[in-house]
């Protein structure tokens, strides 16, 4: 089930959105609870059995979500867990919990379902650049599906009443996955930071680390979900985004103007390295990867696609290759096998 | 060299990372370093942890929770103490048992305690489409107060499907109701 999935096209890697020069991706998700149980972390395994049960039951009479399958965590092996969560459908706490839990994907991959992780059910879409409309067209359409049949925990005036008490109310997370590699290199994130978290939105690295983010990749995510609806708070989260789209972009272009140079042979460099390397870390892929990409989007690099980055950014992930190759690696071979992704995609 | 990390083994690794431009460096045994990249590797999760982008600061937690010591949710038995550090609360009846204290952290988080979005019930279509109407209202003022006409152009068609579907979903509730 799990190879079938991997070898699949994902349709929010096409990097063909709006602003994908900066935007890789956005994910939308709203967090829901059932009324009659404690939130999971409280719920004894038979609970959360019979929340599994009723969440799938609801969605399966509807038919307004063509599935390509539930993934039940208890029956999945740690490194078929590790690959949905690598592939963003899964999340670290999902991961992390006990008892029934697990996943539902759309047959696009572009919906999924995660149920008894944090919440009982987070409803998440994701698309590619900053397409924030359509992936909330498809969250809500399936939260109203839901809505439909179940009785949801929702209390005047709070709303929807969640295990984070950073999510109460509308329950609602918008996340964009953005490349800053120009504001890193003039060291002005800390500053933006700053400026967003005023401005009720957050920052961070993608690894949770702000002062250290691999490969300049970030995440920004609306900050409040209370005192706004939800169309409100997308609108808010796009124009801030598209802001930050804004900086990247004078950024790199300070850049082109004042150090083409250096740029040029960053590039350079980079390519050298995917054509020639035949080991490759980890982290050390991921560095690539961003000037391979900053440089399709200065148009130093006119021979590959931000697709081709962005894809190789999930295919290259330690799991990803194991399942590729049908069997567990050590790291050596896991290097080796990345570095060839790296020579059949940039030779 | 004694391990940086774990003070117990040999150090044979140099760890050197980059911080703001200062390179800071750490002297580690194997085991250590092997632990490091591990965590260097989970930790970069495309995924994305729990949606709970700040944490409540230490200083924060000890104050409130010093002062409400004994604040319990009578449900699932969790302590505002317990909720603070975590950001979690157990069920939806803790937000009840501990509304007063739990609504000074809301409201430092969020900037409000009122809920304006969807609604419960699929019921409420109606008053949801109001809310909508009112958004989208709201929205196309700014939209033309910041002069963007692309944007104002398109909420102008959705406020006339919304005031559309607002019509006809009064026509059906009058049929009903004399029918």
């Amino acid at each position: 089930m799990i190879d079938a999935l991997a070898r699949k096209p994902i349709p929010w890697l096409a990097g063909t959105g709006p602003d994908s020069d900066v935007v890789l991706w956005v994910r939308v998700s709203l967090s829901r609870n059932l009324a009659d149980f404690p939130f999971p972390s409280r719920c004894s395994a038979d609970e959360k059995k019979r929340v599994e049960q009723r969440l799938l039951n609801a969605i399966a009479e509807k038919n307004g979500f063509p599935k390509d399958g539930y993934y039940s965590f208890l029956k999945l092996s740690k490194t078929d867990q590790q690959f949905l969560c690598e592939r963003t459908f899964a999340t670290q706490d999902l991961l992390n919990a006990e008892g029934p839990r697990g996943v539902l994907i759309s047959a696009d991959q572009t919906v999924s379902l995660i149920i008894n992780s944090v919440d009982h059910v987070r409803i998440q879409a994701l698309s590619c650049g900053l397409h924030t409309q359509p992936a909330w067209g498809l969250v809500n359409k399936i939260d109203d599906l839901l809505r439909s049949s179940l009785d949801y925990a929702f209390k005047e005036p709070l709303g929807f009443l969640t295990a984070s008490l950073w999510l109460v109310g509308t329950g609602l997370r918008a996340e964009a996955v953005l490349h800053l590699p120009a504001l890193t290199m003039e060291k002005s994130i800390l500053g933006l930071e700053h400026e967003l978290r005023k401005k009720r939105h957050v920052l961070d690295g993608l690894s949770g680390n702000i002062r250290n983010a691999p490969g300049g990749l970030y995440r920004l995510s609306n900050g409040i979900t209370l005192g706004k609806t939800e169309e409100e708070l997308l609108l808010n989260f796009s124009q801030t985004v598209r802001e930050v789209v804004f900086l990247e972009r004078s950024a790199r272009e300070r850049l082109m103007n004042d150090a083409r140079l250096s740029l040029e042979d960053r590039v350079g460099r980079a390519l050298g390295l995917a054509r020639g390397a035949r080991l490759l870390e980890h982290s050390e892929a991921i560095e690539l990867l961003a000037s391979l990409r900053l440089g399709v989007a200065t148009g130093l690099l006119d021979t590959h696609t931000f697709e081709t980055c962005d894809r190789l950014m999930i295919d290259i992930q330690p799991t990803h290759l194991e399942v590729q190759a049908g069997r567990a690696l050590d790291e050596l071979t896991r290097n080796k096998k990345r570095a060839d992704l790296f020579r059949t995609q940039f030779s | 060299m004694i391990c940086e990390k774990c003070h117990k083994n040999l150090a044979t690794m140099r760890y050197a990372e980059v911080i703001d431009g200062k390179v800071s460096e750490l002297r580690m045994c194997a085991e250590c370093y092997k632990k490091l990249q591990n965590e260097l590797s989970l930790g970069f999760e495309i995924a994305g942890s729990a949606p709970s982008p700040h944490r409540i600061t230490e200083k924060q937690a000890e104050a409130l929770a010093s002062k409400t010591e004994g604040d319990q949710c009578r449900v699932c038995g969790l302590t505002v103490r317990e909720v603070l550090e975590t950001g979690y609360v157990g069920c939806a009846a803790c937000y009840e048992h501990m509304r007063e204290k739990l609504e000074v952290f809301l409201n430092e988080i969020h900037g409000s305690l009122r809920h304006c979005g969807k609604k419960q019930r699929l019921d409420d279509a109606r008053e949801q489409l109001r809310a909508q109407l009112r958004t989208k209202r709201a929205l196309l003022q700014t939209a033309l107060d910041t002069e963007n006409y692309e944007e104002a152009a398109v909420l102008r068609d959705a406020i006339r499907e919304l005031e559309s579907a607002l019509s006809i979903a009064h026509e059906d509730s009058e049929k009903e109701g004399s029918g």
